[in-house]
């Protein structure tokens, strides 16, 4: 019994023993997720890590950033219709300039630019180690860097033109404080960054170029840059937006589509005008819905759409106006009786005109006061009949348009009215039916800036647009003057809490 | 704890300790009593046998023996036992003696059990005579009401397939799950699933931080110890045990019929802008419709147990099997499960080692509904019709509106759970007092699940995806290893006790899904999966992950008492977890506590009214993994620098799009434990003769190094948030419970418990040196009109505070006017939101009553909730009467409110309530002495039988877990009353 006992005890303390040393190991063990340490193990895992920041275009142009910049113009609005999108008042105040330091939108888009700087800044960081031979990767180590340091000062870019006075950072995690940079040296950086990386970079053309960055896509950034360079560093650069766009034009790779919608066009891949876009696909690289926004809930079997559109975006009378009659281009407005996809069932309203045919009617009585019918709607891009939530139209940033228009604008402020006109009227051209009513006739500076509204409403140029023509902060239809410190967004507060560094921009 | 006549302490006692002797030699008689009156339902057995029987409602008994020598045992609850040796006589009187105090009772307080009376932190037992009866569906239903300082609501009512809240002293943690740690028969569990609530014998809740210290980094929710039945020594029984209980609706929203829609459609025609000669032909679809009664249903649930227990001295067993049958009230709802445990107690090598294994395996299947269909009911237009012409259903033409009773028919929304438990514990007495064990333990959960939409459903129509189906299974696997060693010894007046011990526990959890979509047909509903189109279409779905975590500890406690009136204990547990940063994985979690009773003075001698005096202090520290999500907690790999997916994109071509994986999180390295210090002072008392008895509780816990996602430099990290640790919530409050005999009559008493919980709630603080944190706002309102969040989260206020505008007035027209606080001429900008409210009860209480009379008994259960503020979500979009033509409710029409919804105080209204929940009748059959039948009873049965309440809502009891109380949604489960009778018999 005795012995029994004493081989229980042993085998129980040596049980325990065996426990106490196998059981104190606390190390995670993964198996659904990838750490950074077990990553970069061959050439696909290093191109989706370059291609990261691309990716992350698709989830955050469309969102926030597209939201403080267009809601903030006359051009979209997102009024309260009925029960419907009041949203906590978020449209109403960046519809009057009366948003406050702490707007969840502003804060995103601030996140989302960051968010990719930092995922550059974590590629170029983690690229030093990776050994391009060993790995037998089908690409060059210096251009790859190149590009991401262009991808980095695109999202630079952004941060300059809404908020102005930012921290540039190059690395992920330090310092833990960056101090702000002023809005002038921000936009040397972005400057010096595209001009040193461009020579590095595909051409249009090359193997792989859609969708990526290339030596012409940095000219027309570096176009838009100058254009804005007044606003941006205090210093007017017409000359170098002029260069830019010629190095474009002169390289005459690009060239304007056959039709206005061209550059929308599902399938619009193929376009010749597009110069950067997000590419986007329904299925693999969702984020892109316009129609989701702009649509009224009904429209869903007008287009027979997968999912229920929400009804929000529209576009009020006095910018829709802006659109003469014999001009192609407002055919990108819905507007009047609304029929499902067969082109005969009347659509009908639900709401305020509930079981009432569906008119859509331009008048929006106010942003706080609308109802269902009213408000065009865009659909510049083109939805296809069955489309999902997202779109496969790839969303255009820098377009060859734009380059002509800003040569045109740059040639106006220098004093070249008859010059400028001519490129005007080239983009003109194809959107009406003969060269005299293309003509604009003799430009002023409300005409450029009218004409850059309808060619790229909804293209995220408006904000930028009417703060260069000195016209954001003015009053309209539902929205009283503003003072000038609105022509920058505020430091979002939540930021400016985490890092007791920044300051906020003057006047908040 | 003192229910004299309780019929089911009495059936237990027979259960265990009667069987029937072919032999028959004398029959003794005689009358049982107390120092006043006759006591009914005495237990009288033959020691060392199984034989026995109890006294009737005279006090009278009359037995059997085969020896005349026999000693016979008398007992009965809240009594001392006597023991009284026959000596040939055949009529033989007792007089029992109330018990010296009922706290000598053991109560379990983590790897052991102590003597109440020695016990120096706050702890309460229930045992199942006090347990709340009927329809019971989830273990925690058992204790609703029944201990100070622990609260559970059922936000989702009676439906079957929702669980209870369940809070212990408040809200401890803001980053998730404040559920208590769950330990079975020994075993700290992930799911109390498996366990039948007939099945409990006992459960014993650990509140405060000396208490639950010993279970570390899962203590601070407090610990839940629940003991199952087990057998014992003696002949073989079988009980059986069944009711059939019928549920009803109680309160439904009171909306438009017909009627009174289309009139209030044309006395609103002006305000609404509508043409009054267009409203019949546009709004009218000519039914009158009565959405909710088509949704639901009489459901008849039905449960049966039974049960076999037997053993020798030196092993017993006991085996039962369950079912439940549980309909849901909604249609095409149920909850079905079937229960089986086993459990054997062994003893070998002289005594010296005991085996206890446990085998637990839970069967169930189940229908889940979706309470979103119960908000259509409210909005719907009464006069559409529910069926075309055709026959087929018809469908609103809307926003956000369907036909409910066609998404009922169309819709599969199923799943099939196993979960099993398996235990074994060995124990071996080394030398005397000193036991060394092991436990062994096995968790499995298993579900499948499986969901169709026909083709016919209205997602499938607007969608044009023609039928979709998905099927998803989850594995929860968990491993636990635990060895102790226990010494427990007197020397005199010096007790010592003293445990060490080992706890590693691993846990894994695997999940798979896929879905697909266009079915030629809707045969297959989702057992076919790979019928869909949509996989060929690359538009189907797939996921699948797995998870791994550990805990290890290791543990220390010791006891010491002198003269069973100078108490002392000391605890501490070192524990890790995986889940932490590398810095960090180890926490330390002591606790001490002492106590003095003081009833065991000899100066307190000459005071005979209080029988029992101890005062008690206890301070522990334990901790929170923080996190929601079963066994997982906190989720893991947050201190590790991961990478993850992005959106594909195009690469080499325009279409072909490729992966993009970058970080995926800001990793802290830092990551670690909350850490829960709490205080807690007690005293427990009984006086005359523990008529009266009762407990006080008061305690500060501070819960320091909350785990939450803070707001992170963005530049220079890439996320704007990380998971740290930063911030302190504080809670402190009283528990009181008093236990009264007002009423102790030979043929009739009364015995009440009275339970009262008071707790303050504060963030105390929101920021540290690295990570500031002013507040917080969350839980958005819905659409239409997202109108904003609810809660505020901030520094120097509670949890789940409300925070918004403040109601001034109307115009003239019917508009919100609000308090223009920042006087800047705008009544609704930011600066015009302050905190409005709270929707956490400050009071909780019960009130139990267990009267008897004869050979009845009546159980009154109470309990209240009191001191918080509900929103009323359906008030604030359907109480509304520019919501028309959408439906609304009447007292829409009863409001000045001519305006869009805002959110604002006006929506605010107290939410005290007080619940008649469990009412219970039984009575015991006089069951004569045969051969067959040791007893008997029967019993009708009715949980949440009345509410007394000021709000105008379905229910005031809501979600008390989360941060989301005094939430009231606009969708929601019915409330029903369910009723039930049944039967229990004895063979």
């Amino acid at each position: 019994m005795k012995t029994q006992l004493n081989r229980i005890a042993g085998a129980t303390t040596l049980a325990l023993l065996l426990a106490l040393s196998a059981c104190t190991d606390l190390e995670e063990k993964t198996y659904s997720q990838v750490q950074a340490n077990t990553f970069y193990r061959n050439k696909d895992e290093v191109i989706a890590a370059f291609l990261r920041p691309f990716g992350h275009m698709c989830g955050t142009f469309f969102g926030a950033p597209w939201l403080i910049n267009e809601l903030s113009t006359e051009e979209a609005a997102w009024p309260q219709k009925g029960r419907h999108g009041y949203d906590n008042g978020d449209w109403q105040r960046l519809h009057r300039h009366t948003w406050t330091t702490e707007e969840g939108q502003t804060n995103g888009a601030w996140n989302g630019y960051y968010y990719g700087v930092g995922l550059c800044n974590r590629f170029l960081q983690d690229l030093d180690g990776i050994d391009f031979k060993a790995l037998a990767i089908p690409l060059d180590k210096d251009q790859i860097a190149a590009e991401t340091r262009v991808m980095r000062a695109w999202f630079y870019f952004w941060l300059l033109n809404d908020f102005g006075n930012v921290p540039i950072v190059e690395k992920v995690a330090e310092p833990v404080n960056p101090p702000q940079a002023t809005r002038k040296e921000v936009f040397e950086y972005i400057e010096k960054e595209l001009k040193d990386n461009q020579a590095k970079l595909l051409k249009k053309g090359d193997t792989g170029w859609y969708g990526r960055w290339t030596q012409e896509g940095v000219d027309a950034l570096l176009a838009r840059l100058y254009l804005n360079a007044e606003v941006y560093s205090g210093t007017a650069r017409w000359d170098d937006c002029i260069a830019a766009a010629d190095r474009i034009i002169n390289g005459g790779k690009y060239s304007l589509d056959a039709t206005w919608q061209g550059p929308f066009k599902l399938g619009n891949e193929s376009s010749n005008e597009n110069i950067f876009v997000i590419a986007y696909d329904e299925k693999l690289a969702g984020g892109f819905g316009p129609h989701q926004r702009q649509l009224h809930y009904q429209m869903q079997k007008k287009y027979n759409l997968e999912g229920q559109p929400y009804n929000g975006i529209v576009t009020e009378k006095s910018f829709y106006d802006l659109y003469a009659k014999n001009d192609k281009r407002i055919e990108q407005w819905l507007v009047g009786p609304q029929f499902a996809s067969d082109g005969k069932t009347p659509l009908v309203g639900t709401e305020e005109f509930r079981d009432q045919p569906l008119v859509i009617v331009p008048e929006v009585t106010g942003i706080a006061t609308s109802n269902e019918r009213e408000g065009v709607r865009n659909v510049k891009y083109e939805i296809r009949l069955g489309a999902l939530n997202n779109l496969s139209n790839d969303m255009v940033m820098l377009r060859y348009a734009d380059v002509l228009m800003m040569k045109a604008e740059s040639l106006f402020r220098k004093g070249q009215e008859p010059a400028a006109r001519v490129l005007v009227n080239q983009v003109r051209r194809r959107s009406f039916a003969t060269e005299k009513d293309a003509d604009i006739g003799v430009l002023t500076a409300q005409k450029l800036l009218d004409e850059r509204g309808r060619e790229f409403a909804y293209e995220l140029v408006r904000r930028m647009d009417l703060i260069r023509f000195g016209k954001f902060t003015d009053a309209w239809w539902d929205k009283p003057a503003s003072q000038p410190f609105r022509n920058l967004f505020p430091i979002p507060q939540a930021q400016i809490n985490a890092n007791p560094s920044l300051k906020q921009n003057p006047g908040y | 704890m003192m229910h004299r006549y309780n019929p089911w302490l009495v059936v237990c006692l027979l259960l265990f300790n009667t069987h029937f002797l072919w032999a028959q030699t004398i029959t003794v008689t005689g009358k049982v009593s107390d120092a006043k009156a006759t006591l009914p339902g005495v237990s009288v057995v033959v020691k060392g046998t199984q034989r026995g029987t109890t006294t009737n409602a005279d006090g009278n008994y009359s037995l059997t023996v085969d020896n005349p020598n026999s000693t016979l045992v008398f007992s009965f609850v809240g009594y001392d036992s006597q023991e009284v040796p026959l000596n040939g006589r055949t009529n033989l009187d007792v007089r029992l003696a109330e018990a010296a105090n009922t706290l000598q009772e053991v109560v379990a307080v983590g790897y052991g059990t102590q003597r109440r009376e020695t016990v120096t932190s706050s702890i309460t037992r229930v045992g199942q005579e006090n347990f709340n009866k009927g329809y019971i569906t989830s273990p925690n239903q058992l204790l609703q009401g029944k201990v100070a300082g622990l609260a559970i609501t059922r936000p989702a009512g009676n439906d079957p397939n929702a669980g209870a809240a369940v809070i212990i002293r408040g809200i401890n943690t803001v980053n998730g799950s404040s559920a208590p740690l769950y330990i079975v028969d020994g075993v700290p569990v992930s799911s109390i699933a498996q366990i039948a609530p007939n099945d409990v014998e006992t459960v014993d809740v650990l509140k405060d931080g000396s208490a639950a210290a010993i279970y570390g980094t899962r203590g601070t929710n407090g610990v839940i110890i629940i003991t199952t039945k087990r057998g014992k020594d003696g002949a073989p029984t079988v009980d059986y045990s069944t009711f059939v209980g019928v549920e009803q609706i109680t309160r439904r929203p009171e909306v438009l019929n017909r009627d009174e829609y289309l009139k209030a459609l044309n006395d609103n025609a002006a305000f609404l802008g509508l043409n009054p000669a267009d409203i019949n032909r546009t709004y009218d679809f000519g039914s009158n419709t009565d959405w909710f009664k088509l949704l639901v249903r009489d459901a008849v649930q039905q449960q049966h147990t039974i049960s076999m227990a037997g053993g020798t001295a030196k092993t017993n067993y006991r085996i039962s099997l369950n079912y439940q049958g549980f309909p849901g009230v909604v249609n095409n709802t149920f909850k079905n499960t079937l229960f089986g445990r086993i459990s054997v107690n062994h003893r070998a090598l002289n005594d010296k080692l005991s085996v206890q294994l446990n085998v637990a395996n839970t069967f169930i299947n189940r229908a889940f509904t979706n309470y979103g269909y119960f908000e259509q009911a409210i909005n719907l237009n009464p006069t559409y019709p529910v069926y075309n012409p055709d026959g087929s259903f018809y469908q609103p033409n809307g926003f956000a509106i369907y036909n409910p009773v066609a998404a009922i028919d169309q819709t599969t929304n199923e799943r099939k759970d196993k979960v099993t438990l398996a235990s074994v514990r060995p124990v071996l007495e080394v030398l005397p007092g000193l036991l060394v064990g092991t436990t062994l333990a096995l968790e499995r959960e298993d579900r499948i699940g499986g969901y169709y939409e026909t083709k016919g459903s209205r997602p499938s129509i607007e969608s044009g995806r023609n039928g979709f189906a998905s099927r998803s299974t989850l594995f929860d696997y968990t491993k636990t290893l635990e060895l102790t060693t226990t010494y427990d010894r007197s020397f005199g007046e010096h007790t010592v006790g003293a445990l060490a011990g080992y706890s590693y526990q691993n846990f894994i959890r695997e999940t798979f899904d896929a879905s697909n979509s266009f079915f030629l047909t809707d045969a297959f509903t989702y057992n076919n999966l790979g019928a869909g189109a949509y996989n060929a279409l690359g538009r189907a779905g797939m996921g699948s992950g797995k998870y791994e975590t550990s805990l290890v500890a290791f543990f220390g406690r010791v006891n010491y008492s002198y003269a069973n009136k100078y108490l002392l204990s000391a605890s501490v547990r070192r524990e890790g977890s995986t889940k932490f940063g590398a810095n960090y994985k180890w926490g330390t979690f002591p606790a001490i506590s002492g106590g003095w009773r003081i009833a065991g003075e000899d100066f307190m001698k000459s005071v005979p009214a209080v029988s029992e005096l101890k005062v008690r202090v206890g301070y522990g520290v334990t901790g929170n993994q923080g996190g929601t999500g079963d066994n997982l907690g906190l989720a893991p790999y947050q201190s590790l620098q991961l990478y993850g997916p992005g959106a594909k994109y195009a690469f080499g071509s325009a279409t072909n799009y490729v992966d993009t994986y970058g970080p995926s999180v800001n990793p802290n390295p830092d990551l670690r434990w909350e850490t829960k210090a709490e205080l807690n002072a007690g005293i427990d008392f009984g006086l005359f003769n523990n008529r009266l008895s009762g407990t006080i509780d008061y305690y500060v816990r501070n819960t320091r190094d909350l785990i939450y996602s803070y707001g992170t430099q963005v530049p220079p990290f890439i996320f704007n948030s990380i998971t740290t640790n930063v911030g302190t919530l504080r809670n402190n409050g009283i528990e009181v419970t008093l236990n009264v005999v007002p009423i102790q009559k030979e043929k009739f008493s009364w015995n009440s418990n009275l339970n009262f919980s008071y707790n303050k709630n504060v963030l105390a603080k929101f920021s540290n040196d690295q990570y500031k944190r002013s507040f917080v706002d969350y839980s958005g309102l819905p659409a239409p009109g997202n109108l904003g969040n609810v809660y505020r989260l901030q520094e120097g206020y509670p949890v789940a505070s409300f925070y918004g505008k403040r109601f001034k007035g109307f115009t003239d027209q019917g508009k919100w006017i609000f308090e223009d606080l920042d006087g800047d001429g705008n009544d609704r900008s930011d600066k015009d939101k302050t905190f409005i409210g709270n929707g956490t009860p400050k009071f909780n209480a019960g009130f139990n009553n267990t009267i008897n009379y004869g050979n009845f008994t009546l159980n009154l259960y109470f309990r209240g909730a009191f001191g918080f503020d509900i929103l009323n979500l359906k008030n604030i979009y359907y109480g509304n009467r520019k919501y028309l033509p959408t439906n609304v409710l009447r007292s829409a029409l009863d409001n000045p409110i001519r305006d869009d919804p805002q959110y604002s105080d006006y929506y605010l209204e107290k939410g005290s309530y007080v619940k008649l929940d469990n009412v219970t009748l039984t009575y015991n059959i006089p069951v004569p002495q045969n051969k067959y039948v040791r007893n008997a009873s029967v019993f009708v049965s009715a949980l949440n039988t009345l509410t007394f309440t000021g709000y105008s809502g379905i229910d005031p009891e809501l979600n008390i877990s989360g941060l989301e109380h005094g939430r009231d949604n606009r969708d929601y489960y019915p409330r029903t009353r369910s009723l039930s009778v049944g039967l229990n018999v004895g063979f």
